[in-house]
């Protein structure tokens, strides 16, 4: 493996997983926590239009889709805020639509379309280096913001009525939130493709969830388990000549069912070597110190 | 003559069309230890919500120390009725605690030796220091409930609002939480909602039984109008020990 970095494409693949893990394990420990799996769904779906709209017209990449997927964000972020009750239809309805248009808009465009499948798919060995330069960007923006607002952004996800009543702009966080998830879901759409975006951005902070008690080590243990699951697709897809974006989801996939079965193990531990079944009794509230 | 802390006048409020609470008015003052009471979908935890200015009346006038409520949160400790809400988040009983201490307008709450000192006071009150580093997700519901009143005691309030606090604590516990609701109620006004008609603590001071109305009784005691408003027999505690006493009837 190590001979295939003196490849310049493969090391600019590395890059970009690395840069891609940080923006992944950050954002979705926050997808997780907030339960907005499912609005992330939409917004990259969705997005696809964005992809469309820029191939069509021939604009440039990034700013077409970002604009696109922000577009929108912002509509299911006010839909969920607003019509909660109906918020994961209207998600559904704006994925399917956002999608349709991007792959009508593909249809039309004249030639040859070899991005529509790269898009689905994700080609990492292939991510040009201004990408690169976008994302670090992106990812150091992520990372200041969150270090400056961590305390908000934590109230927020905790317990958003609590910290509504502490001074915490919940409503605004909320929507930069989501802004920053349809950004982030642009740039690893490139890597890991469409179809897989979501399992990157789920995968890693739901396993590390259990093994953390504060949310920036959920967030840091994300992020470290998505660079090793980069690390082993991408050595997978090297070593086998497979899709790279799909190897790192198997292994993350894998690193999910390993990480629930070791859960059940040690349930099943503890509840063997507990003799007593009976639960202990609540404490009394007066403790000596 | 003590000073009115929560002034309610003419409050109407309604929900998807449907009204939840109808002209209601209600004077809360300084160090009042007041219970609301009423059915389920009554309206109790609408009331404390308008008060907390998490919602806005459709219509009357809701002052907490003069102004209006939507600005005074900062001012009061809130205990909200769920805690099975996130239980899976990576929290810790101090982390959870200390957002207690956040102040508007400042990005971080400096762990400085006041603040610590505020968050070790409360989580001990509570019973929950030895529990301090362990994960909100390894607690009891009981515990839990704990964890938020510390919460809630944290922001050094001024009025306490609790939301069915005892709903998860045994017997046992409820008796010693009002002993220490009563130790706090020196310096606080408290306004506790319990959806359980049937524990009233003698150290309750008032009773107002909403159920899209609101009937304001100045004593522990409950009518027998408010038991037809609120359409249940209620029982009351009298003492720390369960004793069972009903108006003549």
């Amino acid at each position: 493996m190590l001979e295939a970095l003196q490849f310049e494409f493969m090391r600019q693949a590395l890059f970009a997983g690395l840069l891609t893990s940080i923006i992944c394990g950050i954002i979705g420990t926050l997808v997780v926590v907030n339960r907005i799996v499912f609005l992330s769904g939409g917004i990259a779906h969705a997005a696809y239009g964005g992809i469309g709209l820029a191939v069509f017209c021939g604009w440039p990449f990034l700013p077409a889709t970002i604009a696109f997927a922000l577009f929108a964000a912002v509509i299911m972020a006010a839909v969920t805020l607003k019509v909660r009750h109906r918020a994961d239809t209207v998600i559904g309805v704006l994925w399917a639509f956002g999608m349709a248009v991007g792959i009508i808009l593909l249809d039309l465009t004249p030639g040859y379309n070899v991005d529509f499948m790269s898009y689905l798919f994700g080609s990492i060995l292939a991510v040009p280096s201004g990408d690169l330069w976008v994302m670090s960007a992106v990812a150091a923006v992520i990372i200041i913001v969150l270090v400056v607002r961590y305390e908000d952004f934590l109230a927020m996800s905790y317990d958003a009525e609590f910290a509504r009543l502490r001074g915490v702009p919940v409503t605004a966080l909320y929507y930069i939130l989501i802004a920053t998830v349809a950004v982030a879901v642009v740039l690893i759409i490139r890597v890991v493709g469409l179809i897989l975006v979501i399992a990157l951005l789920t995968i890693p902070p739901y396993i590390a969830e259990k093994y953390t008690r504060a949310l920036w080590q959920m967030m840091a243990l994300a992020v470290a388990l998505s660079i090793l699951f980069t690390l082993i697709g991408l050595w997978l897809s090297y070593a086998f000549n497979l899709t790279t974006g799909a190897c790192i989801i198997l292994v993350a996939a894998c690193g999910f069912l390993l990480s629930q079965v070791i859960g059940l193990i040690k349930n099943r531990q503890v509840r063997l070597k507990n003799d007593d079944p009976v639960e202990p009794k609540p404490d009394s509230i007066k403790e000596p110190i | 003559m003590l000073k009115t802390v929560i002034e309610i006048r003419d409050l109407w409020f309604s929900f998807n069309g449907q009204p939840v609470l109808s002209d209601v008015h209600l004077d809360i003052h300084e160090k009042d230890f007041l219970a609301i009471i009423g059915p389920n979908g009554g309206g109790k935890t609408t009331l404390l919500k308008l008060i907390l200015g998490l919602l806005k009346p459709h219509q009357g006038t809701l002052r907490v120390f003069g102004k209006p409520a939507t600005k005074m949160a900062h001012r009061m400790g809130y205990v909200p009725q769920y805690t099975g809400l996130n239980t899976s988040f990576p929290i810790s009983v101090f982390d959870v605690v200390m957002m207690g201490r956040r102040r508007p307008g400042l990005f971080w709450t400096r762990r400085d030796s006041q603040n610590k000192r505020i968050v070790v006071d409360a989580l001990t009150k509570m019973g929950m220091w030895a529990h301090r580093h362990r994960r909100m997700a390894e607690l009891s519901g009981g515990q839990r409930q704990r964890v938020f009143i510390a919460r809630a005691l944290a922001t050094e309030p001024d009025i306490l609002i609790l939301d069915e606090p005892t709903a998860s604590i045994d017997t046992q516990g409820q008796t010693e939480f009002y002993a220490l609701l009563k130790e706090i109620n020196t310096n606080i006004t408290i306004v506790l909602v319990s959806h359980d008609l049937m524990v009233i603590s003698s150290h309750v001071e008032a009773v107002a039984c909403v159920n899209r109305t609101l009937h304001y009784h100045n004593e522990a005691e409950v009518t027998e109008e408010m038991i037809d408003m609120c359409q249940c027999p209620v029982e009351l505690v009298a003492h720390g020990l369960p004793h069972r006493v009903l108006k003549p009837h």
